[in-house]
């Protein structure tokens, strides 16, 4: 972390105009972070951003840890409103087991981000918008595919049917990628769990029944790099291949670019940029300000040249690049939501 | 219901159970074909045969735990069907096992009553009269038993009474035991034939399965012999001698069951000094020749399977010596032991000698194999050659050498196990209840094979609670008692009396 | 005292028929196999192919290649449970080591020795502290599946973009797999080494009874510490074409792989109490948990019956077998 907060501070320098509007503000002393799920690389990046934007602004920022237990997680929040943090940021375990936790926070008057996934009695949530980032994903692939793939595009989509989420940036891509190429066909539809060794094997079922493809879309990294792994394993040429990651939480993609293969474009969704807007809603709201239901957290579509701009990688570690995140701009709203499906 | 056993049945001279026509087949086998028994009030009835007569079978018939193919049972001249163990019970058949089967956990006037707790008004277990009647129970049969203590703290013999005293509870009017002696002492044994003899006053048929003839001399009223699945004869046992008991269970003549040959003593193989476990032996002392068998005796719990097992290096020992052809025995284990040329042939067949699914060969090879082996592949032709030789040999009776040991009999699995030890070439051979289980014919053989192993010069120690085995066996005869020797004799000094006496200690 | 012991010639055919059986319970696998394969050939006219042929080898391999040593196991009447936390320990470990050191051999190495290990550890607590290989390897399970987190949070990943790394789980010897040609050479090794070797037979004699093996002058515990070891190792090769297949060491990885080693091994007709098994078994039993597994995924079935199905078959295929003994010993 040490490492990090150094490059933090010479960002932090570059973003002096915005900090100081901040702290014009009050800020709140301490902020409370209740994770769903820290072993995970996603999480792990979101706390580092969150980590980051709090001691740019000065903020004592503390994370517990409800690793998927939803027990933990509500005696983690009685814990924080028992020693009075200012505002709690939580990411819930499961949405019908966050409702009490959001009433009693009420009742003690501590304000409460959510981060990821919404629940019933909220009051804001920051989080990416899963159908825009698979559809402007398909829209690049889409244009890379014209210029560089042979013959009609065909579609292996690695998915996560069981989550609403997984499946809006599924059908985010294909609608995507059908703007540029209206022909474009969906040949696999998969579940490859969400993990790489049953991605890994889903695919390499599906490409032995019909290897006739040439797009590989995966709703997160692992699920892009099991296809792309099961392709290998098949002996299948990479010629005439792309892969679309999605996510970008961690080194595997940065790893696949650098070898300039299959994996040309990546879905990144940020996961520090996350953390750093719910620090920022959190003093919001700790200041009273009106927040929309939902603050939308950016997305961008990387290839292998513009990876690097955003993140700095020497194969071993990756900083992420915060004067170039914070230009992207993010939307008001999402194209579709859970609730459009 | 003291008064309803008291008195004879009302047909006083007819049977209580008579089975006739009893057939039963499993698949392959006719394990019993046209065979009767019948049972009087106040007898003891043995019932006899070799492993695999069928006497299992027909017990297991008359407690409604199998059904019968063909054939009747008559209570008191009426027909009845016993379906299930209930219906027996309920005819008042009981079956004492050999396998006893009471919980352990409750106490001795609940295991009594286990079917049938007596209830007070409010329909729950009635405590006090249940512990009144069991109390009265004892007193009527002469058991001295606390109606009150668990179960698990008693000796087998006295749960052995506690399922004598469940029939009674029943007013049970015959009472089947299965080998019952099999795991007594000799002064339990006593007791248990007093215990047999109350019963057969109170008018209740009593059905003796046993190998052991002794047994049926000594109790016995009338004796019925099965073979191979058929009935042979009912006698009164006033009308046999172990002679003619033995021809019917054999078929045929066996003219000596204990070769008497006397061995002739040559270097001292094994040397035991001072030998002590931790928590049975010790102090044990002893030397063992080449060609001479050194019997051991002792009763239940003296230390004879302790000491089969220190001496081979199976069990760990705390303090003494053992040397095998004058080297020590270190480390303790078998591994060192087999190299020095002494191996047991235990006395429970089932837990530590067979390998139950694997084929005859292999059990007969198991310490051999690295004779067979070239490069650390074992040459299976050589090794059926040489089991082949031992099945000749011992004239063990098998189909095929593929044959899965558990198919053989119990004699034949012994003879197996010995030709283990034979075909590896000890020095000295340790056997523990050489016999256990095993029928009359067989034994005739093991007891040759044991002989024959003596006069080709190795060392054998016997451990044994069979007092003619021991006598007519045994070279010299050394007594256990709890853990430690209390006497040593030659064979031509050693009497019944006396090793019983220093056996007791 | 019952009648299997009836000296009766009766006896003499069952006792050849018996012989029968022990063949026919992998004959039973075969036309369970059979009934799968032409069932899903006329279900989906896609299965039938090379390509789906090589693509179900492939992912029998890893399972194989732990499942001939936890036959071994089995027969010497210990499991592993901790094989599948292994394998994920192990893969980072390849990966890391390889990163570091730029070494193929010293990362391969170092995952067989980190496999061997931990079978040296399980072997060591099962065989001198007495408790039960579920017990104990449970626990270790537990160790490693919260050690791997102390190890590395994140995937191990591809630094060092060594070309013959990738190649030992996508490479080809003309149309096979080279995890394919790894897991038959071990088969035959294992099935020459359990049916024609002295090690071999002490595996079987430890299990069928131990006392009776100690009785004769073998150690049970050091033929079951090699098992161990061997298992263990056999998951260091499983975990070097994990991390090659996957170009990851996958902390998450290997979550249910020991289910699924133990439940080919049984469907196989390997024993939990020892004493019983065979390679060829386990082979079938691989191959059909594999095809389920493959058919499930073709005919684009709900896909968490790959982990329901196989549970449902073991259950038929165990009840199926104790009928068929139970017929034939009465």
């Amino acid at each position: 972390m040490h490492k990090s907060m150094k490059t933090l501070l010479i960002a932090a320098a570059s973003t002096v105009a915005m900090v100081a509007t901040t702290m014009a503000q009050e800020t709140p002393k301490t902020v409370g972070y209740i994770v769903n799920y820290a072993t995970h690389e996603w999480y792990q990046n979101v706390i580092g951003g969150m980590q980051d934007r709090a001691a740019e602004l000065g903020i004592e920022l503390e994370v517990i840890d409800a690793n998927l237990d939803i027990a933990k997680q509500v005696s983690a929040a009685e814990d924080f409103m028992a020693r009075n943090v200012d505002v709690m940021i939580i990411t819930p375990v499961n949405e019908e087991g966050a409702v009490p936790i959001l009433r009693r926070a009420k009742a003690a008057g501590v304000p409460v981000v959510l981060e990821g996934n919404p629940v019933v009695g909220m009051d804001t949530l920051v989080a990416i918008c899963d159908y825009d980032t698979g559809y402007n994903a398909g829209v690049e692939a889409g244009k890379w595919a014209k210029e560089n793939l042979e013959g009609p595009v065909r579609v292996m989509n690695v998915g996560l049917p069981l989550l609403s989420a997984t499946v809006l940036r599924s059908n985010g891509f294909m609608d995507g990628i059908r703007t540029e190429m209206p022909d474009a066909e969906l040949v696999h539809d998969l579940d490859g769990g969400g993990n790489p060794d049953r991605a890994q094997e889903v695919s390499a079922a599906a490409l032995a029944a019909d290897s006739d493809i040439n797009v590989i879309y995966g709703i997160n990294d692992s699920s892009a790099l099991g296809g792309l792994q099961a392709w290998r394993a098949a002996g299948l040429p990479e010629d005439n291949l792309l892969v679309v990651g999605t996510g970008g939480e961690g080194l595997a993609f940065l790893n696949e670019m650098a070898k300039d293969g299959p994996l040309q474009l990546e879905a990144a969704m940020f996961p520090e940029k996350v953390g750093f807007t719910s620090m920022d809603a959190a003093v919001a709201m700790f200041n009273g300000e009106d927040l929309p239901e939902h603050i939308v957290s950016p997305t961008h579509t990387l290839t292998p040249e513009t990876a690097l701009e955003f993140y700095d990688f020497d194969g071993e570690s990756r900083q992420i690049n915060w004067e170039r995140v914070n230009e992207l701009e993010a939307p008001d709203q999402c194209m579709k939501y859970a609730s459009d499906l | 219901m003291v008064e309803a056993v008291r008195k004879p049945a009302a047909d006083a001279a007819g049977p209580i159970i008579r089975m006739a026509g009893v057939t039963k087949t499993f698949p392959g086998v006719k394990a019993l074909d046209d065979v009767s028994l019948d049972v009087m009030a106040g007898e003891v009835h043995a019932l006899l045969g070799e492993n695999g007569a069928g006497k299992s079978t027909l017990i297991k018939i008359l407690a409604g735990a199998y059904r019968m193919d063909a054939g009747t049972i008559e209570l008191d001249g009426t027909p009845v069907s016993f379906e299930a163990p209930a219906d027996a019970l309920a005819a008042g058949v009981k079956v004492v096992f050999q396998e006893i089967a009471l919980i352990p956990e409750f106490t001795v006037a609940e295991n009594i009553f286990m079917e049938n707790h007596p209830r007070n008004p409010a329909g729950l277990v009635d405590w006090r009269t249940m512990r009144q009647k069991a109390q009265a129970l004892f007193d009527r049969a002469g058991f001295a038993l606390d109606v009150d203590a668990p179960v698990k703290d008693l000796s087998l013999s006295e749960q052995q009474l506690v399922e004598i005293s469940r029939a009674l509870a029943h007013d049970a009017r015959v009472v089947v035991m299965d080998e019952p002696t099999s795991s007594l002492t000799p002064g339990e044994v006593e007791h248990l034939f007093g215990v047999i003899g109350r019963l057969r006053d109170m008018g209740i048929g009593i059905v003796y399965v046993s190998h052991k003839l002794e047994e049926i001399f000594a109790i016995c009223d009338r004796a019925t012999v099965l073979r191979d699945g058929r009935w042979v004869s009912t006698k009164p046992v006033a009308e046999h001698d172990h002679h003619s008991l033995i021809v019917d269970m054999v078929g045929r003549e066996i003219t000596d069951l204990f070769p008497k040959t006397r061995h002739q003593g040559g270097e001292t193989v094994v040397s035991v000094k001072n030998l002590s476990t931790r928590n049975k032996l010790a102090d044990i002392s002893f030397d063992v020749r080449a060609g001479e068998v050194l019997g051991f005796f002792g009763l239940m719990g003296a230390g004879r399977t302790e000491l089969a097992k220190a001496v081979v290096g199976y069990d760990p020992i705390s303090a003494g010596e053992i040397s095998i052809g004058g080297e020590r025995l270190r480390p303790h284990n078998t591994g060192r032991a087999k190299a020095l040329g002494i191996g047991l042939l235990s006395e429970d067949r089932k837990e530590e000698g067979l390998m139950l699914e694997a084929d005859v060969t292999r059990n007969m090879t198991l310490p051999s194999l690295a004779r067979f082996a070239r490069a650390g592949f074992v040459d299976a032709g050589a090794e059926r050659a040489r089991a082949q030789t031992f099945v000749d040999r011992f004239r063990i009776r098998l189909a095929s050498l593929d044959q899965p040991i558990r198919t053989l009999s119990g004699g034949n699995q012994q003879k197996v196990l010995l030709s283990r030890w034979l075909m590896y070439g000890l020095k000295a051979i340790v056997v523990d209840e050489p016999t256990r289980g095993i029928d009359v014919g067989a034994k005739a053989e093991i007891f040759a094979a044991i002989n024959e192993l003596a006069a080709g010069g190795l060392a054998v120690i016997m451990m044994t609670s069979e007092m003619p085995e021991l006598l007519n066996l045994s070279d010299r005869i050394a007594v256990l008692a709890e853990g430690r020797m209390t006497a040593l004799f030659d064979r031509d000094e050693a009497t019944q009396e006396k090793v019983l006496n220093a056996a007791i200690g | 005292m019952s009648v299997t012991s009836d000296q009766s010639p009766t006896r003499q055919a069952r006792g050849l028929s018996l012989g029968g059986l022990l063949r026919n319970e992998q004959i039973f696998l075969i036309i369970l196999l059979a009934v799968l394969i032409v069932g899903l050939s006329l279900a989906a006219p896609r299965f039938m192919t090379a390509e789906n042929a090589t693509a179900i080898l492939h992912q029998s391999a890893m399972v194989l290649i732990v499942a001939v040593g936890m036959t071994m196991l089995l027969i010497t009447a210990e499991v592993d449970i901790s094989v599948g936390a292994s394998l994920a320990f192990a893969s980072c470990v390849v990966m890391d080591v390889i990163n570091t050191t730029s070494s193929l051999t010293l990362g391969i190495l170092a995952g067989l020795a980190f496999g061997g290990g931990v079978g040296l550890f399980n072997g060591l607590v099962v065989t001198r502290l007495k408790v039960n290989s579920l017990i104990a390897t449970i626990a270790t399970m537990m160790i490693l599946q919260g050690g791997v987190f102390l190890y590395t949070r994140e995937a191990v990943q591809n630094h060092h973009q060594i070309e013959a790394f990738s190649l030992i789980a996508t490479g080809y010897v003309g149309p096979v797999p080279v995890p394919v040609i790894i897991a038959a050479l071990l088969a035959v090794v294992f099935y020459v080494m359990l049916n024609y070797t002295l090690i071999g037979r002490r595996v079987f004699a430890v299990g069928s009874n131990p006392k009776a093996a100690r009785l004769s002058g073998l150690s049970p515990e050091t033929i079951k510490l090699v098992a161990f070891v061997v298992t263990g190792i056999l998951v260091g090769v499983a975990a070097t074409i994990l991390a090659s297949l996957l170009n990851a060491g996958q902390p998450t990885a290997g979550r249910g792989f020991e289910l699924i080693v133990i439940a080919a091994v049984l469907l196989g007709g390997t024993s939990l109490f020892g004493g019983k098994g065979t390679i060829a078994g386990t082979i079938l039993g691989v191959l059909i948990l594999k095809i389920i597994d493959n058919g499930i995924i073709i005919l684009r079935w709900n896909q968490d019956l790959q982990i329901i199905v196989p549970g449902v078959v073991i259950i038929l295929a165990m009840f199926l077998d104790q009928l068929r003994k139970g017929r034939t010993d009465g």
